[in-house]
């Protein structure tokens, strides 16, 4: 078939490609099995892009610089005064810029986070300025906080009627958690056998059999194609290797933090364009507003970045109960919830939210100015089954 | 041909109650359905498009076992039936015999009455199709919303002072209704779009073409993954 080579540059530029609306094609190269299988068995894995080192994705779709990684180095931070700094930075900005600012807040630990550091730099006569966007399975995430601090006191929008577009982004800057993941630690039920055992922090060079062995267990039970887990473990190893990060980047646990850290970052940072792009996402946003988007997305910053890099011993230590530790006692300072801090566990909610997107197509891809494209439109569920026919891995 | 031979063909159960098409001019029924609102959907869509038929009741009539889809053509109304019968809203209900020919007429319009049974399968499978959908989407949309009503009864008790809550799960509540609306509004597009066309002067595969086009291009303005499982599923039924 002829390529479309306009349609494919499109892909290319895109500012993010969806990989779960790969599921179902028909495709016999096993690279372009293993690549489309990716979204089915690491869960959450929309867009998987390298911002450091090389990295072949069946697009050739390039990292963008809005979310490039610094370079790599030690620092001395302490991470409240990073989280303090910053919602000052965001505040000031605000009110240059005569915006609101609309935390997305999912009562999770990585929003509250942002949230306390916003009501604990502000004087309360400036949360005038303070929106807070959620559903009420946020309250049901964190009610305490709730209560204590967001009813009666802030502004509050349901995120069903955010519409995210360059109307409401020339009037608020967007706040949300992501990619706190990828900052304080990944999801670990990719690596929880070794935590169980103890073994997370063991070297992952001389654990590259088992962890490719626990990664083929796991696609097993939702994937018909063998070996998929030698295939992404030597894939990541290679990037590791080729960034130069992989005598740093030792153990286990440092290993699955390199994979979302240097692959999901720019994903989750835009995680909220893509949500809520889907149903508005016939019209374009400015270059302003995505450049605004990411220079506000709170955690993409050179200092954050590099506090998670100079604390990687920290993230996962022996303990499970230590992930995000140092984030709840940020949390902790403020609203003194003891409990919140002792048992907040990541948790999956099914919520009127997910129950909308369950039944919605979101896009394939998002072009340069976020508009949105099925697989449906025009030939291009052709080109990308013929782009995973050619895929090498 | 006779309509017995085309894939759009079907039986009447004769124990329900039966309703037919009949061109008034040429006295002849063109369809007969057990399904009321189906057979006058597609007597509305007709008559749009000037080609005129009257709805009759056959259920009473005293030959009415004798009138199948098969032969219906040979079949018409008794003279003093026709004299009060108009074409209108109305149904016309027929208690005496109905009028019956012996013999197939080399006139009789085989392909006009084709493209009856046509629009009235689209009608049937795309109304069948929307229903079993919303029914299934109102089930899984129950539970959610009982437990979001038990949600919101919960926070107004431990949130007395806090008026915004009803707010936020009346949106949540409206959410889960979106897609059960959609899957209703749906068959009333499908209406919509064959009430556009020239469906007397169309060809069938004109027809096909056209409502191939508008499910395809301009039907949809939402990501509903139900609009992808439905356009294939229509024109799988369309093009068989």
């Amino acid at each position: 078939m002829f390529m479309n080579n306009s349609a494919l540059k499109d892909i290319q530029d895109s500012v993010t490609i969806n990989n779960h609306a790969l599921t179902g094609l028909n495709i016999k190269n096993v690279h372009g099995n293993y690549w489309v299988c990716l979204s089915r068995v690491l869960i959450g894995t929309v867009d998987l892009r390298a911002r450091m080192g090389t990295f072949a994705n069946p697009y050739n779709a390039k990292s963008n610089p809005l979310y490039a990684m610094p370079t790599l180095r030690i620092t001395n931070d302490k991470l409240t005064d990073l989280y303090d700094a910053r919602a000052i930075e965001i505040f000031n900005h605000a009110r240059t810029q005569n915006k609101k600012i609309c935390i997305m807040w999912s009562g999770g630990i990585d929003s509250t986070s942002i949230l306390v550091s916003f009501l604990k730099n502000l004087s309360p006569n400036d949360y005038e300025i303070l929106t807070v966007i959620l559903t009420s399975t946020s309250i049901l995430e964190n009610f305490n906080f709730y209560s204590k601090f967001i009813s009666q006191k802030l502004k509050c929008l349901h995120y069903f009627n955010v519409e995210m577009t360059d109307d409401f982004l020339n009037k608020n800057i967007i706040i949300h958690g992501d990619p706190g993941d990828c900052l304080f630690g990944p999801n670990m039920n990719m690596y929880r056998s070794f935590i169980a055992s103890g073994t997370h922090k063991m070297k992952w060079k001389d654990n590259l059999q088992t962890m490719k062995w626990e990664l083929n267990k796991l696609a097993d039970t939702v994937i018909p194609h063998k070996n998929f887990g030698d295939w992404y473990v030597n894939k990541i190893t290679d990037n590791l290797i080729d960034s130069k990060q992989h005598e740093y980047v030792s153990s286990i646990s440092d290993w699955w933090w390199w994979a979302y850290f240097n692959f999901r970052w720019e994903f989750s940072c835009q995680r909220p364009f893509f949500y809520l792009r889907n149903f508005s996402s016939a019209c374009p946003i400015s270059q302003h507003n995505i450049n605004e988007f990411a220079k506000n997305t709170f955690f993409n910053t050179e200092k954050f970045q590099l506090w998670s890099y100079s604390n990687l011993r920290l993230l996962v230590d022996q303990d499970v109960k230590n992930h995000k530790k140092k984030v709840k006692e940020y949390i902790f300072h403020f609203d003194q919830d003891e409990v919140f801090q002792k048992s907040k566990d990541k948790v999956g909610t099914f919520t009127p939210v997910s129950y909308i997107r369950s039944r919605t197509i979101t896009p394939f891809y998002y072009d340069k100015d976020w508009i949105g494209y099925t697989l449906d439109h025009k030939n291009l569920r052709k080109i990308v089954e013929m782009l995973m026919e050619k895929y090498k891995g | 041909m006779k309509i017995s031979q085309s894939k759009y063909y079907f039986n009447v159960e004769d124990k329900k109650n039966t309703y037919g098409l009949l061109n008034i001019l040429e006295n002849r029924f063109y369809i007969i359905d057990n399904d009321y609102e189906i057979l006058k959907f597609t007597q509305f869509l007709f008559i749009r498009s000037h080609q005129w038929y009257t709805m009759v009741d056959l259920s009473a009539s005293l030959n009415k076992e004798e009138i199948g889809n098969n032969n219906c053509h040979l079949f018409g109304c008794l003279d003093k039936d026709i004299k009060s019968t108009s074409v209108d809203l109305n149904l016309k209900e027929v208690n005496s015999d109905l009028l019956k020919r012996d013999t197939d007429l080399d006139f009789f319009d085989y392909s006009m009455q084709e493209k009856v049974f046509f629009i009235r399968g689209l009608i049937s499978y795309s109304k069948n199709l929307t229903e079993r959908f919303k029914q299934k989407e109102d089930d899984d949309s129950t539970a959610h919303k009982k437990n979001l009503l038990l949600y919101r009864k919960f926070l107004n008790t431990v949130l007395p002072q806090d008026k915004q809550i009803d707010s936020f799960i009346l949106s949540e509540i409206e959410s889960l209704d979106l897609l059960s609306n959609h899957i209703s509004d749906t068959f009333n597009k499908i209406i919509f779009n064959l009430n556009s066309l020239d469906l007397k002067n169309l060809s069938i595969q004109d027809i096909k073409n056209s409502f191939k086009d508008k499910l395809q291009d301009n039907f949809f303005n939402n990501n509903f993954t139900f609009n992808s499982v439905f356009t294939k599923l229509m024109l799988g039924y369309v093009y068989e």
